[in-house]
């Protein structure tokens, strides 16, 4: 009895530090999407060396464009207009809009521009609608696939406008016989950029411009552009001939089944297309929930894939896994760290600020990395949002940025500063509810003025980590997967 | 756990092998006919000249390089951030 008495120190001793062993853990698992963003960021110089240029050649094939629409008859006469003036020998281009039983003015929109291109634009209409695009993409695909005049088919929306050279930029690729398909840099394209359109130029510019050429680099490509996606006639067929009806992200599955039946998918960062995004909280959390809820169900999907290079040497890879894990499980990243930090913080405060003040320097990197990397793409659009992408964590994250990396300009953070302290361990996951309170602002009557400052103050990044938790509470308990088509109002211009 | 190498992926491997082999994929040359040029202005379309479209690819290859800049400034920023924070600590 004795020895245990006089033993128990030790065994208070030992599982306190299995416990800072265990938060110390946390903060690890924690910086590992900070390590990978970092990482991702470090490959996009590469693509200067490192590209698929030197393989393509003058390839101009037949091609048929496919748009789906439902109520688009604000925007598919500019659309089809830009489509015609294409840079592209004409005879090798056809237009074919598959109108998934538009109650609008589509159908006389669509009647108009068959006179007036007659043979290059064909209208074909579905009389049961609503299934989502992917349904909708297979009826035109049926149609296009019947016939022989088609080499190559290029998916898009009906809202996004092509530069004119873009499609020619895009067909050069598919001259090398192993590349299967094509994605473009598709960027935010609204005339009357304001604080959300801005944020959403600058993650474009991140997610598309600058990540997509990372994973050109890497041999694996995560997604083709829904709205600008062209296949060969032959990886069409070779995959099926029909697009994904399982999933809410019906592209990224596209291309996943491209790359699985041996074939590439390039991204071409100089072939441009604008598109009209959300210009509300509500519709861009509709539409980045469908693809979250995307991603969740591919990552089920293709559960037998991840990290296994056996099954595929770029998508089963390590770098490609813990890139597409880290967006993933970002949310789960950052409530490990707070718990870690805050753990520490009770247990021993000097630790928990040795750990702190050592890692801070690796997101700071990161974001220093992310910003820079990210403008030298597209300067001239980089340059217009460089206040959103300084403030896309928030300016609340920002000033904890800033704070932990200089101490001595906090004027608070002096003497008895647990408050201050606390609130910097734990602000990496309160802003995740912070999130979701200004989108619920921007539904409210009084709020909806407040809700720009909101998201200012929250950041565009953690409503993304937000929109990320919804997935997957919606998946968890299996919520009706229903497609909430984005307003569209025709406010792209070139 | 890996689950190794199945009858599938040697199948992928085998067709990855076999578009390799291929020749490139061309399409028929384009004609542009004295009218098309005419309506044109006389300026002869990019896509209706192989040098050209040659030389339009070698340009974004060449404009891919900006990104390194790019590297170098990121670099510059971040080592001047750990300095003067290990100025100022």
């Amino acid at each position: 009895m004795t020895d245990v008495l006089t033993a128990a120190p030790d065994v208070a001793e030992i599982g306190r530090g299995v416990l800072v062993a265990v938060l110390l853990a946390f903060v690890a698992f924690g910086a590992i999407p900070v390590v990978a963003g970092l990482a991702q960021f470090l490959l996009i110089p590469m693509h200067a060396v490192r590209n698929h240029y030197r393989e393509t050649g003058p390839y101009l094939p037949n091609v048929a464009v496919l748009v789906p629409a439902w109520n688009e008859a604000a925007v598919l006469t500019a659309s089809v207009d830009r489509l015609m003036a294409l840079d592209y020998p004409p005879d090798r281009l056809r237009v074919f809009v598959v109108d998934d039983a538009s109650t609008d003015e589509t159908p006389a929109v669509m009647a108009s521009l068959g006179e007036r291109f007659p043979g290059r634009v064909v209208h074909l209409r579905r009389e049961k609608g609503g299934e989502g695009k992917a349904h909708t993409l297979n009826h035109g695909l049926r149609e296009i696939l019947a016939d022989d005049w088609m080499e190559a088919l290029l998916i898009m929306d009906a809202d996004v406008i092509y530069a004119p050279d873009s499609l020619r930029k895009m067909t050069r690729h598919l001259a090398d016989p192993t590349v299967g398909a094509v994605t473009a840099y598709i960027r935010e394209g609204s005339e009357d950029a304001h604080g959300l359109t801005r944020f959403i130029g600058f993650d474009y510019l991140a997610a598309q411009a600058a990540s997509r050429r990372a994973q050109n680099v890497a041999g694996a490509m995560a997604c083709l552009a829904g709205g600008a996606q062209l296949h060969s006639r032959e990886n069409l067929e070779a995959i099926g001939g029909q697009i994904d009806t399982s999933s809410l992200a019906e592209d990224t599955v596209t291309t996943f089944r491209t790359q699985l039946a041996g074939r590439r998918v390039v991204f071409e960062p100089h072939a441009r297309v604008l598109a009209e995004e959300p210009a509300g909280i509500d519709a861009l959390w509709k539409q980045r929930l469908r693809w979250a809820r995307g991603n969740v169900q591919i990552t089920s999907m293709y559960r037998h894939l991840w990290f296994r290079k056996s099954v595929h040497p770029g998508l089963g890879g390590f770098f490609f896994g813990v890139f597409w894990f880290a967006i993933l499980l970002l949310p789960v990243a950052m409530l490990l760290t707070s718990i870690g930090l805050v753990g520490l913080y009770l247990l021993d405060s000097d630790l928990a600020a040795t750990v702190f003040g050592a890692a801070v320097f690796v997101p700071v990197a990161t974001f220093v990395f992310m910003i820079t990397m990210t403008i030298s793409v597209d300067p001239r659009v980089g340059l217009k949002v460089w206040k959103e992408a300084l403030l896309f964590p928030g300016v609340v994250s920002f000033a904890v940025l800033t704070g932990a990396t200089f101490p001595m300009l906090v004027p608070w953070g002096g003497g008895d500063s647990s408050g201050w302290t606390l609130f910097v361990y734990s602000w990496l996951v309160l802003c995740v509810p912070a999130a979701f309170l200004v989108r619920k602002l921007e539904l409210t009557r009084w709020g909806h003025r407040l809700a720009p400052l909101g998201l200012y103050l929250v950041g565009f990044g953690p409503m993304m980590c937000a929109i990320t938790v919804d997935a997957y509470v919606k998946e968890y308990r299996g919520a009706a997967m229903t497609w909430d088509k984005t307003e569209k109002t025709g406010r792209v211009s070139v | 756990m890996s689950r190794g190498r199945t009858t599938t992926d040697r199948a992928t491997a085998a067709i990855v092998r076999s578009l390799a082999a291929r020749p490139y994929r061309i399409s028929s040359p384009v004609v542009l006919t004295a009218a098309e040029l005419a309506a044109r202005g006389g300026v002869l379309p990019v896509w209706a000249d192989p040098m050209a479209l040659a030389d339009e690819t070698e340009a974004d290859r060449l404009r891919e390089r900006r990104l390194v800049a790019g590297l170098v400034v990121a670099i510059a920023v971040v080592v001047l951030l750990w300095t003067v924070r290990s100025l100022l600590m």
